[in-house]
């Protein structure tokens, strides 16, 4: 699985940083650095899959 | 020939800020029976507006402003407003730099620094009624922590929220019976600019007045090279002021007095105080207080709605918190629901800059309070009157725990 992060959507709600903030690392005003696409870690899978979920901006999505 | 399938928009009687109901009545049930009944609907009240009740239509509007403009936001019977509350009211790119100055302020590694602070200026006050055994809510305790925090941050005398707290009323407790040309509360904005331009002179003219705070930083902001002119750092002042004072108060005030009257609820808590983020966010979508607003930019077919430019656009957040689109079961409150996209603090570009702020207040105030008032509860016969103001509220909320045996 593979995270796919649209960074210009990021409107720094931080709910991913709360979620798995060795994945998901803010700027200091609290919006998203990366962009692109991203292998997930062994063992990160379900928590970057709550992140999908709960992104109200559709900033984050995942691919095979 | 085919004719395209307009879909009916009815007309209501619906006022964005209707008067006080009796005690014990809530605006919450008449905004489900609308949102239940109409996707879409326009309202009556003034030169008349479109709701949006479902999340997916709420969160495009909010989403792509440069169709829907901020220029005008709430109230939506104010179109061509006499104020400019920014950054609330500017579209990007103007919006984007103020978030910018702004964003620091609030970031989530900011926030994280207050911690400490937060949580020993929410403990004074639960220690300063523990031994009362009663209290008044709002006052002694969702009146004055978040409050006394966010004036801080601005850098504002603590011992003038009394007098703060008299024009955020006119402001932002704003309805159509008190005050129903908005003059009330056009003038206290008035009142706010010019005291905060005194505030600004005396930080510029006395080096001893200026400190860590926003308001001093806010002197040397510059805007494309050029610093601000005093009138138009006020319009953010005044926003930040208004928002600062009223919303995280509110919020909480809607929080206590679920989990005053769900004792299940709040036993949850009691048990497994690890439950406390999730049910803030739970609470903070079923009794999502604010209300955005905005002005369509120009005429444009949205999901088969003809909206013509000048129209104004309603969106109580509670619609969205409540859609069943947002969560299965979206009409119960359960601290224990896989998490969801909460939009208690909008979303796009106007995503509310306080929300992590407020959030870890929300959090703290729950938890510092149910380890010293686990059973409170509101005594019988209090009369709980609702606002609608700008946005939701309670005017008082009584409480009353039994101490500890010794105390």
């Amino acid at each position: 699985m593979k995270l796919v992060v649209d960074q210009k959507r990021c409107q720094g709600h931080g709910i991913c940083l709360g979620i798995e903030p060795s994945v998901f690392v803010l700027n200091d005003d609290g919006y998203i650095t990366l962009d692109g696409t991203f292998d997930v870690a062994p063992g990160n899978d379900d928590k970057v899959l709550l992140a999908v979920r709960c992104c109200p901006e559709q900033a984050l999505d995942t691919v095979e | 020939m085919s004719t395209i399938e307009r879909p009916v928009v009815p007309e209501i009687d619906f006022q964005c800020s209707p008067p006080r109901g009796a005690p014990g009545e809530s605006f919450f049930p008449r905004l489900d029976e609308l949102r239940e009944a109409h996707p879409v609907f326009r309202s009556t009240e003034a030169q008349g507006y479109w709701v949006f009740t479902r999340a997916k239509l709420i969160v495009e509007v909010m989403q792509n402003p440069e169709i829907f403009s901020s220029s005008a936001s709430v109230p939506p019977t104010q179109p061509n407003p006499a104020f400019t509350w920014i950054p609330l009211m500017l579209d990007p790119p103007e919006h984007t730099k103020w978030r910018r100055l702004l964003g620091g302020w609030f970031s989530p590694g900011r926030v994280a620094s207050l911690e400490g602070g937060l949580r020993e200026r929410c403990r004074s006050l639960i220690d300063a009624v523990a031994d009362k055994g009663q209290c008044d809510l709002i006052d002694d305790f969702a009146g004055v922590f978040p409050t006394s925090v966010f004036l801080q941050i601005l850098g504002l005398p603590p011992t003038e929220l009394r007098r703060y707290l008299v024009w955020e009323e006119a402001i932002l407790q704003w309805d159509v019976e008190i005050d129903p040309d908005f003059s009330k509360a056009t003038q206290a904005m008035l009142d706010v600019q010019n005291y905060f331009q005194g505030i600004i002179d005396l930080r510029r003219n006395d080096p001893s007045t200026r400190g860590d705070d926003l308001i001093t930083a806010s002197l040397e902001w510059e805007i494309d090279g050029e610093k601000i002119p005093d009138k138009v750092l006020k319009n953010c002042l005044l926003l930040l002021f208004m928002a600062g004072l009223d919303t995280v108060t509110m919020q909480i005030s809607f929080m206590f007095h679920h989990l005053a009257t769900h004792p299940a609820d709040r036993q949850k808590l009691v048990d497994d105080p690890t439950l406390i983020p999730r049910a803030v966010e739970e609470l903070l979508r079923f009794y999502s207080i604010t209300r955005a607003g905005r002005k369509v930019a120009k005429d444009v077919e949205f999901h088969g709605y003809s909206l013509k430019a000048g129209d104004m656009i309603y969106m109580p957040l509670v619609f969205a918190g409540r859609d069943e689109a947002t969560c299965p079961m979206s009409n119960q409150v359960d601290f224990e629901r896989e998490p969801f996209k909460n939009y208690a603090f909008g979303a796009g570009p106007h995503r509310c800059v306080g929300a992590h702020l407020a959030r870890r207040e929300l959090i703290i105030a729950i938890e510092e309070w149910l380890k010293t008032m686990p059973d409170f509860r509101i005594p019988d016969g209090a009369e709980i009157v609702q606002h609608a103001g700008q946005v939701y509220g309670l005017d008082s909320l009584p409480v009353q725990w039994d101490l500890p045996a010794g105390r």
